[in-house]
């Protein structure tokens, strides 16, 4: 590859001692000043409590600092993405609070200034709500959308694809709205992952997994489910009174064009080792090119026969019709789109290789130059062993990781091994917390004693 | 009451280097940094281990100031985690004053938040665990699959409700129960890593919460995940259950009316509840024989 690439361990040194399981990461740049980013994962708050933490850097990436500012009724969240305001710069979180036991509760939070050491503001709470991912949009000169694609089990029992939104997020009192995005029958319930691109012109996709069958037993761990992979659209910002029902299917006339009907994948309660101690359940994102909002990348996940494969398709007609795979990766999970501002397209995934005690996570960034998915070159970013370290808990590398762009700049996230072998970064890494290579060992705070691998967060750049 | 000092994860002995400054990039110096150096460790969790030594970039407390050269007990919060680790005080103690009773502050903390988490109990229980079923849905599923009447809500939050049953030897706060059932999450989801797991066999201290009351929402709802059974306890923190040898300083903190009913014979089943909450005077009482039993052991 002919570009330059900058990989990082985000742990801070002064936390050289942890061996949390810091996994399923997300990202955010500020589009308005890139040297200013926001990383989260599973990362505990050092100091317990009630506030969880995010990653934080001015440096554009270069050094990263750990703040807790998010109030989350725990230590950690459930769950956490976010996202930078285009017009305003605040940093928005959507998360999943620690439970009482009685329910999942969705929280929408903001940060006008994500250093600083104040909490960040609730603007809304609500019960019900699974894996909100957050992603943002100019709404005219001064306003800004946040959607928050999510699985609601309160509002439309059955038809479970969500999106939460508000059209001046920046506001003082910030007004959400929630749209279902569901319009066929399902298995009771959609799945998880409600993923939305966002394009400046107020053209907003999103996909989902709609869920037609389930076999098996979820706590048994054998569930297998049916699905279609459905895209809507919005071709005004979400600002009409009937949002996502731009993309129709030619079938059935429903919103919601149905990309792919009837894949198979299982959705795992536990990682199984012979999985690489991941817990499988689906994977999607969605990506609009800058520069032509009718151009839109979409990847999923699927069983083929027996095998969990990762598929990756285009749309040059704003989702009216989808090309076959333009490429395919074999085990491939956790994956992540984004279309610079050139046009070119960066794909980043992690895949299992090898079997047994062979077994190895990869992490990879492909790139395909515009007008060119038929060529795409490849760097792999990390590359360590399945079966260590052992998982502290599900899921053991996230149940996604992420990627965006700014400028030409792709900027990614995402979990593996800290284990300080340079053969696991055939690209070059950096340690911010202390470490030996020639040792392979990582230190605590003086050196004075050994501390266990665990799972960490890493970023990168890539500038093509 | 639980005062905020003596609850601050973070109590070290350090000495101020220098006033207005900091050495955390990020954390600018201003008139409430000041540099430290942490002589000593008191508490703090096992991530920071190894920061005796350092120099740490300290935001004092409102009203409250430092002088250069002073040595003191500083409690404090996370602040930032970077190249340096940067702390918010909540204020200071004299190391002179403090010297003197040295094993009595250092156990404070431990105490008092151990005590808290009682005081938030329903029932506190010593015993044995002697049985733990799934809930009579999740048999359901696990023993034939997926089953119509089966539930199609799929969560990878779902706790998985299990209950212990757990046989009573004593109790230490509630009302007298010689069997006590609670439920835990069997989950292994990030949500629940840390509640605790009960097995059978285990023993040691239990304690149970009342179950947070369902949020008043449709029938139809059901919010994201299956809430426990009302009819049981749950333990979901993972302070929730505490070892066997948790039961002296469990002890040391109780009302003196409940001290006869821990000299029991184990295996010997034999009920007490409390019959009032723990008090300023019990605080006094438990860091006093806690410092005893420190002073004996050294």
């Amino acid at each position: 590859m002919a570009g330059t690439l900058f990989l990082i361990n985000m742990v801070p040194n002064s936390l050289s001692g942890e061996s949390e399981q810091d996994s399923e990461p997300m990202l955010a740049v500020d589009p308005n000043n890139p040297l200013q980013i926001v990383g989260t994962a599973f990362t505990p708050n050092p100091m317990g409590g009630t506030v969880a933490p995010v990653y934080v850097s001015v440096d554009g990436g270069k050094s990263w600092t750990l703040n807790p500012i998010v109030p989350a009724d725990g230590e950690v969240t459930g769950d956490i993405t976010v996202t930078f305001g285009p017009r305003s710069s605040a940093l928005y979180a959507g998360i999943l609070k620690m439970p009482t036991g009685s329910g999942t509760t969705l929280r929408i939070l903001r940060s006008k200034d994500a250093t600083s050491a104040t909490p960040m503001d609730v603007l809304t709470d609500r019960t019900g709500v699974d894996q909100p991912f957050a992603q943002s949009m100019p709404n005219g000169k001064k306003s800004e959308v946040l959607l928050i694609g999510d699985n609601d089990f309160d509002l439309r029992p059955g038809k479970t694809s969500n999106v939460d939104y508000s059209l001046d997020a920046a506001a003082a009192t910030a007004v959400f709205k929630n749209a279902g995005v569901e319009w066929r029958s399902s298995a009771s319930q959609n799945g998880p992952q409600v993923r939305a691109a966002c394009h400046a012109s107020g053209v907003v996709y999103v996909v989902y997994y709609g869920w037609r069958k389930q076999t098996g037993s979820f706590e048994g761990n054998t569930l297998i489910v049916t699905a279609d992979v459905v895209v809507v659209r919005d071709d005004s910002g979400a600002a009409g009174p009937n949002p996502f029902m731009n993309l129709k299917d030619p079938k059935d006339s429903l919103p919601g064009r149905l990309v792919a009907q009837g894949v198979r994948f299982p959705f795992r309660s536990q990682g199984k080792t012979q999985e690489g101690q991941q817990r499988l359940g689906g994977d999607l994102s969605i990506a609009v090119d800058p520069n032509n909002s009718e151009v839109v990348y979409l990847a999923y996940s699927a069983l083929s026969g027996t095998k969990y494969t990762l598929h990756v398709l285009e749309s040059t007609d704003s989702g009216k019709s989808w090309s076959k795979d333009i490429l395919t990766i074999p085990f491939g999970i956790n994956v992540a789109l984004s279309v610079n501002a050139k046009g070119d397209v960066g794909l980043l995934y992690q895949k299992l290789t090898g079997s047994g005690k062979r077994a190895h996570w990869e992490t990879h960034f492909q790139m395909a130059a515009k007008g060119s998915t038929s060529t795409w070159s490849d760097l792999t970013l990390s590359n360590h062993p399945a079966n260590s370290p052992l998982k502290q808990f599900d899921p053991y590398l996230g149940d996604y990781a992420y990627m965006t762009s700014q400028g030409h700049d792709f900027y990614g996230i995402f979990s593996a091994s800290n284990e300080p072998d340079v053969s696991h970064f055939p690209n070059g890494v950096i340690f911010q917390r202390n470490h030996d290579f020639s040792s392979k060992s990582l230190t605590n705070l003086s050196n004075s004693s050994a501390v266990p691998i665990s799972i960490d967060p890493f970023f990168f750049k890539y500038t093509p | 009451m639980v005062t905020p000092m003596a609850d601050a994860p973070f109590v070290f002995e350090g000495t101020v280097k220098a006033a207005g400054t900091s050495n955390v990039k990020s954390l600018p110096a201003d008139r409430s940094t000041a540099l430290v150096t942490v002589d000593h460790v008191r508490q703090a969790p096992r991530s920071l281990a190894g920061l005796a030594g350092k120099e740490i970039t300290l935001r004092v407390a409102e009203g409250e100031t430092l002088k250069v050269g002073m040595k003191a007990i500083f409690s404090a919060d996370g602040l930032l985690f970077a190249e340096n680790l940067a702390l918010q005080s909540r204020g200071h103690e004299p190391l002179e004053s403090v010297a003197r009773s040295a094993a009595l502050i250092g156990t404070v903390p431990v105490v008092q938040r151990l005590r808290k988490h009682v005081d938030d109990a329903a029932l506190v229980v010593s015993g044995r665990v002697s049985q733990v079923r799934a809930n009579e849905r999740s048999a359901k599923v696990l023993t034939r699959g997926l089953s119509p009447d089966a539930p199609t809500r799929v969560s990878e939050h779902e706790p998985f409700w299990r209950q212990a049953v757990i046989q009573v030897s004593q109790v230490h706060k509630g009302p007298k129960k010689k069997e006590v059932t609670v439920s835990f999450p069997s989950s292994t989801d990030v949500m629940w890593r840390k509640a605790p797991k009960f097995t059978k066999g285990q023993t040691g201290v239990f304690i149970l919460h009342t179950p947070a009351p369902a949020p008043a929402i449709a029938a139809r709802s059901v919010r994201g995940i299956t809430p426990p059974p009302q009819d049981a306890y749950v333990a979901l923190d993972p302070n929730d259950y505490l070892p066997p040898s948790a039961v002296p300083a469990l002890q040391a903190m109780l009302p003196n009316d409940l001290l006869g009913a821990s000299q029991q014979q184990p295996g010997v089943l034999k009920v007490r509840a409390a019959r009032a909450p723990i008090g300023r005077s019990h605080m006094r009482k438990a860091a006093k024989k806690a410092t005893k039993s420190y002073k004996k052991r050294s």
